[in-house]
């Protein structure tokens, strides 16, 4: 009772002042009006607000806020029609500038009139879901101004117009046109959207699809991506001066499609300047400029990747296959190498190190090496080369880089096992000649290698490094064992003893050793047995070395440094001056093809003939007969004969090694089949063959026939069989 | 002669009643004992290899076998059982071609052209897992080589012996008389198949 007292109390004091003049409204809205005019015709200064906002209240609060928003509504309607009209009179370039004027200037009115009619904006409008007033003179702007038929179009032609001409060159009034972009965005994303940036990315299309068509018929690729990328870099600053942010993708989009998607085939494959002249000539700049762009387009780094890998496949298959190449392994290596060091700088400067373009990279080097059987004895080779005598003079650092490089071949290599074939050959070699440059190097390619493909792989190359220590301390013992009376006139000995198994072995042909070395020879070998029992020593003469001191004709002294075979040639000349081929080789019995190979270097080699043949022809024949050459002549004291080099296998040499390795294979594909088996007891065949290769990958790639004729052969002795029921299966027998 | 080829034919029912005996107890280790013994008492008697054969062929006549039951898988399985030598775990070339011109005469689509390439090309012995995979095979080949899978896991002689088969048909598409056709490219054919 008592609220509704109070209540009753209230509205009677309100009633009272409100009924008191009819007109009230009528004249309030009046004055309101004449001052909404005055405001837009900048007569502002004479009004008082205080005033003006009070009146307003008092018709929200009794109830004429309809007519206070409607005739808001009406005013503004004329005035912005007034002013329309003074736009469209504008002339030329004044256009924009007027419509920029006319903008602030309403901007400025309407927080006047906001300010005025705060009142009725914080109840009235809520309460009746009317458009708050300054939206509201933003929408009135908008279908009054920018929508009105005589301005619409105009607007927007002159935008595109100026964006056209900044385009092509010209300097245009950036501030304006961020003026009026900004209005645009002022009246709603959707204004924006639809009276300008729509058009501008359709128009923009189209300036890009002719300008590129003009550009691709008359630039080279480097000169059309240079255009393209500066094209590209000053619609992004046009963005960042005079349009909205979220308009930087849109228009980039279009460029990138226009400019690059559009024309990518035609770019790459471009007569004389396209991707692989690129290549060709290391133009990192350009390389780096298309990549760039490129990957900012669907399929673009996938484009540039495919090209590269097709014009490495095909320069690689060329370079491993072409005859002339093969004549010279090092060389051939060196090619490979270079071709690689290219590529990754390339890659390095202008793809941004990129993964999948190393990755394609490291697949066409895997793919083309091996399509040359004879890689992994030529990379055996190189490293021969530059372990004999090309690192000489190097610093660790640099050999270190060469062996890594060397290590990053092998790790293409498919047939793994092959350079481990040829690698031992050439090490033993280099190791019981004493050529080797570097102990050093020698080890540290080992323990890359071990690192790359486990101990298996190197136990033997150790177990040869291994010997050479063990030879020397042998060798130390064995002459302090010996009297010095009785060692001082015989010739001095430096064994070095193999152990069976760790080297590649040779059948041995021993051949006739002279009487005097045969004496030392036997000492040794009675100290040897004498502190190693159950041992048994062969003596592999093809494969060492001897010196000799020797006085020709005029008393002249040189020290000889010989193969053991060329030593027991040269000694027969110690007791006569005469021989013929039939008695040296009865002498010696040194197989044919040596023997010819070494008196052909005593022979026929000028500055090293030692000895003088009849006839003096190039070749050995059988019939030939050999004189001690006493007008031997030489600057030097020490002379080197016929020296043993590594060389790339001949046509049955290489059948013998790659049969060599064909049988080594053999047990290490039936080893993996077993120990598949064992884990997997039952196992179809196309499994078992995808499962061996697997494992086998690391040190050869195995053929499928051979691990068909493997399983055969498990079969026949019972480690496997056949399923009862399904015949592909196989079963492991324990 | 009467009475030798009358025991032998005794022989031979008696010999293969064993063995399939012997095949159906399932007990494995002693079985392959049996059968070692079995093969044991075979070679003591002295069978040559004539003698084997023919009693082979009087055997599969009285059996009237049909191709694909099961009971000629156990016969075509005695047949190389019977034509070891010395208790051998394979069979010679020349034995096992004999032997497969009697068995699966009739019931092999390829038979001369198999036996001819096994001839020509092949001089060592046929292993076990050879000659029980050409049942199979012989089963589901056609004359056109349909019906081979080469991911089938065959035997590496059968792989060859198809791939023989390609080089030689395709040397002679164009003739309508396979047959004759067939013969003649075998005579003059380029040994390039059974390098291997």
């Amino acid at each position: 009772m008592s609220t509704q007292k109070r209540r009753n109390f209230k509205i009677e004091a309100f009633k009272h002042r409100v009924e008191l003049d009819p007109k009230y409204a009528e004249k309030t809205w009046k004055v309101l009006e004449h001052a909404i005019q005055e405001i837009y015709n900048h007569n502002a200064s004479g009004l008082s607000f205080e005033e003006l906002y009070r009146n307003a209240y008092n018709m929200v609060l009794h109830k004429y806020g309809e007519k206070l928003y409607s005739g808001l509504v009406t005013t503004m309607t004329w005035h912005l029609k007034e002013i329309s009209k003074i736009i469209e009179a504008a002339q030329g370039g004044l256009f924009l500038e007027e419509l920029n004027r006319k903008w602030g200037e309403h901007n400025k009115a309407l927080q006047m009139i906001r300010d005025i009619l705060m009142y009725m904006d914080r109840t009235f409008v809520p309460s009746n879901h009317k458009t708050p007033v300054h939206e509201l003179g933003l929408n009135l702007w908008r279908d009054n101004i920018i929508h009105s038929s005589k301005i619409q179009t105009r607007l927007l032609y002159t935008l595109l117009e100026l964006v056209h001409r900044e385009r092509t060159g010209e300097v245009i009034n950036r501030g304006l046109m961020r003026n009026i972009i900004k209005m645009l965005m002022d009246l709603g994303a959707s204004v924006y959207q639809e009276d300008f940036e729509k058009p501008f990315l359709e128009v923009s299309a189209n300036f890009y699809s002719v300008e590129s068509q003009q550009f691709i018929e008359c630039c080279d690729c480097g000169e059309y991506l240079k255009k393209a990328e500066r094209r590209l870099n000053e619609e992004m600053e046009r963005v960042s001066h005079y349009l909205d942010a979220k308009s930087e993708s849109k228009i980039t989009n279009v460029v990138e499609r226009e400019m690059i998607a559009n024309h990518m085939q035609r770019l790459v494959h471009m007569e004389n300047s396209g991707l692989v002249n690129m290549l060709i000539d290391d133009k990192y700049e350009d390389l780096a400029r298309m990549y760039s762009l490129f990957r900012r387009v669907p399929d673009g780094l996938s484009t540039i990747r495919d090209v590269m890998t097709s014009h490495l496949r095909d320069t690689g298959k060329q370079l491993v296959t072409d005859p002339e190449r093969l004549k010279d392994p090092v060389d051939f290596v060196q090619r490979l190498l270079d071709e690689k060091d290219k590529h990754d700088k390339i890659i390095h400067l202008a793809f941004n190190n990129d993964k999948t373009f190393q990755n394609a990279l490291n697949s066409s080097f895997e793919y083309f090496i091996n399509l040359n059987p004879r890689s992994p004895e030529f990379i055996s080779l190189f490293v021969d080369d530059k372990l004999r005598k090309g690192l000489k003079g190097v610093s660790e650092e640099d050999v270190e880089v060469v062996l890594d490089k060397v290590m990053m071949l092998f790790r293409y290599l498919q047939e793994k096992d092959v350079f481990e074939k040829y690698y031992k050959q050439h090490l033993a070699k280099r190791l019981l000649s004493g050529k080797t440059v570097s102990d050093d190097a020698e080890r540290s390619l080992i323990v890359k290698l071990k690192t790359e493909c486990g101990y298996q792989f190197t136990s033997k190359l150790e177990g040869m490094f291994t010997d050479m220590k063990t030879s020397q301390d042998t060798m130390q013992g064995f002459y302090a064992s010996q009297s010095p009376e009785t060692s001082a006139d015989s010739p001095t000995l430096a064994v070095q003893v193999l152990t069976t198994g760790s080297w590649p072995t040779q059948p041995t042909t021993t051949c006739n050793l002279p009487a005097e070395i045969l004496g030392v020879c036997e000492k040794f070998r009675t100290y040897y047995l004498g502190t190693h029992t159950g041992r048994r020593l062969s003596w592999q003469t093809n494969m060492g070395t001897a010196d000799l001191k020797a006085t020709f004709g005029k008393g002249q002294k040189h020290e000889l440094n010989v193969s053991t075979y060329q030593m027991c040639i040269l000694m027969l000349f110690n007791s006569s001056d005469r021989l013929n081929y039939r008695e040296i080789e009865q002498a010696t019995e040194i197989p044919a093809s040596d023997l010819k190979r070494c008196l052909q270097s005593l022979a026929c080699v000028k500055g090293k003939n030692v000895l003088r043949k009849e006839p003096m022809s190039k070749d050995i024949g059988e019939d030939d007969v050999f004189f001690f050459n006493d007008k031997f002549s030489s600057k030097f004291y020490k002379v080197k004969i016929g020296t043993v080099v590594a060389q790339k296998e001949s046509e049955p040499e290489k059948q013998e090694t790659r049969q060599r390795v064909e049988e080594d294979r053999k047990p290490q594909i039936e080893a993996a089949i077993v120990r598949i088996m064992k884990s997997r007891r039952v196992l179809d065949h196309n499994n078992i063959v995808a499962e061996v290769t697997k494992q086998l990958q690391s040190r050869f790639l195995p053929n499928p026939v051979v691990i068909k004729k493997r399983i055969e052969s498990l079969i026949e002795r019972e480690f496997l069989e056949r399923d009862k029921v399904d015949r592909k299966l196989y079963r492991y027998l324990a | 002669m009467m009475d030798s080829t009358g025991l032998n034919r005794v022989d031979m029912f008696e010999v293969y009643k064993q063995y399939l005996e012997i095949n159906s107890s399932n007990q494995y280790e002693s079985s392959r004992n049996d059968l070692k013994m079995l093969a044991e008492k075979i070679e003591s008697s002295g069978l040559t290899r004539n003698m084997i054969l023919e009693g082979l062929s009087r055997l599969i006549l009285s059996l009237n076998l049909t191709a694909d039951s099961r009971q000629f898988m156990s016969f075509y399985d005695f047949v190389f059982f019977m034509c070891r030598e010395n208790r051998q775990k394979s069979v010679s070339a020349s034995m096992a071609i004999d032997a497969w011109r009697l068995v699966l005469n009739g019931r092999f689509r390829l038979l001369n052209q198999w036996c001819d390439f096994v001839k020509e090309y092949h001089r060592h012995n046929i292993s076990e897992d050879t000659w029980q995979q050409l049942l199979p095979f012989s089963k589901c080949v056609q004359e056109d080589l349909g019906g081979y899978d080469p991911k089938g896991a065959w035997p590496v002689l059968i792989d060859d012996f198809v791939e023989y088969m390609y080089s030689t048909c395709s040397a002679s598409d164009d003739s309508r008389d396979m047959e004759t056709q067939q013969d003649a490219s075998m005579s003059g054919l380029v040994p390039h198949a059974g390098s291997k």
